[in-house]
């Protein structure tokens, strides 16, 4: 089936758009470029709603909404998807293979009108398949137009066809553990395989056998074939127990190999914890570190505290008042006023009786008066000039006192810088052995949470159980080998015995027919589970390998080789000791997107498969050769089945492999939003609400549609839309 | 030789009242978490009123005290620090002249009044600081550099 065009209405912010697809053989790749919020993922459940309808599109049909949110409330909004398609089929002729090629319409409707909030309501939907031919358009019935769907898209495989680079890294890989993934690689191989219907046709085909079988065996003379065939029925329904019992021992196996690899990896980790008793060294030598760092800190504070209180403080902040100040007083030094001398002088010279010029003081005499009362004015203000002295000479001393600590770097501020500094490394002491110690106090706690012995208990316990499976299902696969033996055996014997039966040829005849075909249908599964598998195992290989880049031969390489295992399992091997790696945890982004990507390439090209497969954002986490190789690879036109590729990108995406696409694609459009003007779109549509227009851009190009703003990064050339 | 007397012994020594909580705050290890030294700077209120009295003659600016100022210590205090008898006496003869030495009482005003200006920067400093000694160190700093 190859995808021709589709028209969309209404869906989402896709109001009315159109686009075409690529059929070319030579150029099967499409390219829709759409930057973010553009309608990418809308386009893509737009298909995904036309081909299947609303089942598994939302959350539940309930809660989903296919119109947009920003239609009018109370308001019908007719839905439509229209699509184009065609499929080849291929008749026999006079022993020639001839391919003939059916151009469909499908068109799928709804009317939904959105409530209040986010309630909607949807009436039925219609669904219509119009086959096209030279006469006109044919409109199929209901039931034939669900199963050409059925046949060229089935609905089990759509998640592969239309997927988005996110899903595509989660498909296989992601955290999913070993179980979960063979789970969805085994799912993946049935659905593209179709060997879900052939165990159908088996079922079938055993019953309509049964049928025939009994019909035989109740003819006349018949006693030794009935014998056989209960023989034959005893055998097959033990061969069914049998099965049933391996399945189930598997499955038990599978269960506790992962209890064991996850109880190894707990292990792995406590041991990763370190010994007991060296934690318990390190947490007391961390304990020791940080109570000494403790104290030291507590004794910088202690510094800094009485810095902000000594006279170092004032002589650095007030120095030059405090010197103004000794100024004054070395002034009144100076003046010879202090010290205070004149109080000595004057009361010798009243004892004597002469003054210092020579005049007598006679008692009584005026003279002598005059210097009685200068005596007592100076007696008056001798105390202050004491104190005045005695102020000078303490002031001098703690002024030399200060300079002395200046030029020894022990003036105020260098103290601060000393202490600050000091503090700075002691605190950073502190962060350091506190977290050494909360570190080893948690591992001590973690090591004191986990009984170790009772984890290396259960892991004895469970490895011996393990073998336990595994001789069980050594023994089962023995007896299944054996029962086998024994009802070929018994079909040989029958084969005798049937043809000594006389019946009429037709029953005869049905009944080899039903045995013949039963016969071929098990072949074809057991060819498809073995074979096929191991096909799709090479090409997964071949293609992975290929867009990572890897050289097996090289012993350093990342990759040696990737293959899908008898138990539906992706194995990884890396580097030149044949290791294994986890594909959910040990693998990167792009890798893992390159692994699922090469796996559903590679079962798609087994099975023959020839779908659309449409990825939206597929190469999220690529960059440079990966990328290259990446969309070299998978746009590669094949020379042996049809392939139509349709890639959603953005500009970013586009970046670095414009000549592949150049090459390979037969058809580029670009999508844009009317609601990302004037953030990001040059012009504005004049659109009353947002809706998204397809444009005939290709990735080299622009117009006044899809004009961006960064469009100069991208080296585009305007288009005259 | 230090003068061993200390002429202001009888002095009171006050700060604005609005302040006067706050020397509380950052001096006396009352709450749980004040057991860190960082979060009080200073030991005493004396010790606070003295970086204030710095602070404000940097600044130049002399406050008045306000209404009912808060008495923090007697002059006695000053006793601890013979130094402190000095340099107030230097500031006050630096800025009314030897004379005023003779008047205790006024040594004292002048100082209280350079010191209300330093209390308030102080304060602003220190608000909302749970250990304020790192911003206190960095302000002086800051001071130091105008």
């Amino acid at each position: 089936m190859k995808l021709r065009r589709v028209t969309i209405k209404n869906f989402k912010l896709l109001t009315d758009v159109e686009v075409s697809f690529s059929t070319s053989a030579e150029k099967p790749l499409t390219v829709i470029r759409a930057e973010n919020g553009s309608g990418k993922t809308s386009l893509l459940y737009a298909l995904l709603w036309a081909f299947y309808g609303t089942k598994d599109l939302g959350p539940s049909p309930g809660e989903l909404r296919l119109s947009s949110t920003h239609w009018p409330p109370r308001e019908p909004c007719e839905i439509s998807v229209r699509v184009e398609f065609e499929a080849t089929d291929y008749e026999t002729y006079a022993g020639q293979e001839r391919p003939t090629t059916t151009t469909y319409v499908l068109t799928r409707t709804v009317i939904e009108t959105p409530g209040d909030g986010n309630v909607v309501t949807r009436e039925r939907e219609g669904l219509i398949v119009h086959a096209q031919s030279d006469q006109g358009a044919d409109r199929l019935e209901d039931a034939a137009a669900r199963a050409l769907i059925r046949r060229l898209a089935p609905e089990e495989i759509k998640n592969i066809f239309f997927t988005d680079g996110d899903s595509v890294q989660r498909f296989i890989t992601g955290e999913l553990g070993p179980k979960a993934r063979q789970a969805a690689v085994h799912e993946a191989v049935r659905a593209l395989l179709g060997l879900d219907s052939l165990r159908t046709a088996v079922l079938d085909l055993e019953h309509a056998r049964a049928t025939f079988r009994k019909r035989l065996a109740a003819a006349p003379g018949a006693q030794a074939l009935e014998e056989i065939q209960s023989k034959i029925d005893l055998a097959t329904t033990s061969q069914a127990a049998l099965t049933e019992r391996e399945t189930a021992a598997r499955e038990r196996h599978v269960n506790i190999t992962e209890a064991i690899d996850k109880r190894d990896a707990r292990l792995y980790e406590l041991k990763d914890l370190g010994d007991r008793d060296k934690i318990t060294k390190q947490r007391d030598v961390a304990k020791l570190a940080l109570t000494t760092a403790e104290a030291q800190l507590e004794a910088q504070k202690r510094a800094q505290r009485d810095l902000m209180k000594n006279e170092s403080i004032c002589w650095t902040f007030i120095g030059s008042t405090l010197e103004r100040g000794i100024g004054v007083l070395q002034g009144l030094a100076d003046l010879n006023v202090i010290p205070g001398t004149a109080v000595e002088v004057l009361r010798d010279r009243i004892e004597l009786g002469q003054c210092i010029c020579g005049e007598g003081l006679e008692e009584g005499s005026a003279r002598r008066q005059a210097v009685v009362a200068l005596l007592q004015e100076q007696l008056r203000v001798e105390p202050n000039r004491q104190r005045l002295t005695g102020l000078l000479h303490s002031s001098r001393l703690l002024h030399d006192q200060h300079q002395q600590q200046e030029l020894s770097g022990e003036g105020w501020l260098a103290r601060l810088d000393e202490i600050e500094t000091s503090r700075a490394g002691i605190e950073r002491q502190i962060r350091d052995q506190a977290e050494a110690l909360k570190e080893c106090e948690e591992a001590l706690r973690r090591l004191a949470d986990t009984d170790i012995n009772r984890l290396l208990d259960a892991q004895v316990r469970d490895r011996a159980k393990r073998d336990e499976f595994v001789t069980e299902l050594a023994e089962l696969a023995l007896k299944i080998a054996e029962g086998k033996a024994e009802l070929e055996q018994l079909e040989q014997r029958y084969e005798v015995a049937k043809a000594q039966v006389k019946v009429s040829q037709n029953l005869h005849d049905r009944v080899d027919v039903s045995d013949d075909l039963l016969r071929l249908v098990q072949k074809t599964m057991e060819t498809l589970e073995s074979e096929y598998l191991d096909r799709a195992s090479e090409r997964m290989n071949d293609l992975f390998m290929r867009i990572a880049g890897s050289t097996p031969e090289v012993p350093t390489a990342v990759f040696n080789e990737v293959r899908i295992t008898q138990g539906y399992d992706i194995e990884v091997q890396s580097g030149g000791y044949g290791r294994t790696l986890d594909p959910d945890f040990e693998i990167n982004g792009a890798s893992k997107r390159a692994l699922t990507l090469s796996f559903i390439w590679a079962l798609m090209e087994v099975a023959d498969v020839s779908a659309p497969r449409i990825i939206d954002t597929p190469l999220g986490m690529t960059s440079g050769g990966v990328k290259q190789r990446f969309v070299d690879l998978l746009t590669q036109p094949p020379s042996d089945h049809e392939l139509q590729i349709v890639l959603l990108m953005t500009r970013s995406e586009v970046a670095g492999v414009e000549d592949l696409i150049d090459a390979r694609a037969g058809m580029v459009e670009t999508l844009s939003c009317s609601y990302q003007f004037p953030i990001d779109l040059v012009n504005d549509w004049g659109e009353a609400g947002p809706a998204v227009k397809a444009c005939a851009c290709t990735h080299r190009q622009s117009c006044h549609v899809c004009a961006r703003l960064d469009d100069h990064a991208h080296k585009l050339i305007y288009r005259e839309g | 030789m230090l003068t061993d007397s200390n002429p202001y012994a009888s002095q009171d020594l006050f700060v604005p009242r609005q302040w006067h909580d706050s020397y509380q705050r950052y001096t006396i290890q009352a709450r749980a978490e004040a057991r860190d030294l960082d979060a009080t700077p200073y030991p005493r209120m004396i010790d606070m009123w003295w970086t204030a009295l710095c602070v404000g003659l940097r600044e130049g600016r002399r406050s008045p005290l306000g209404d009912k100022p808060a008495k923090f210590a007697d002059g006695a205090i000053l006793s601890s620090d013979p130094w402190r008898v000095a340099h107030i006496g230097l500031i006050a003869v630096a800025e009314e002249g030897p004379e005023v030495l003779e008047r205790p009482g006024d040594v004292i005003r002048i100082v209280s009044e350079y010191a209300a200006t330093g209390s308030e920067w102080l304060v602003q400093v220190m608000a909302g600081h749970a250990k304020p000694m790192k911003p206190l160190a960095a302000a002086l700093r800051a001071l130091l550099a105008e």
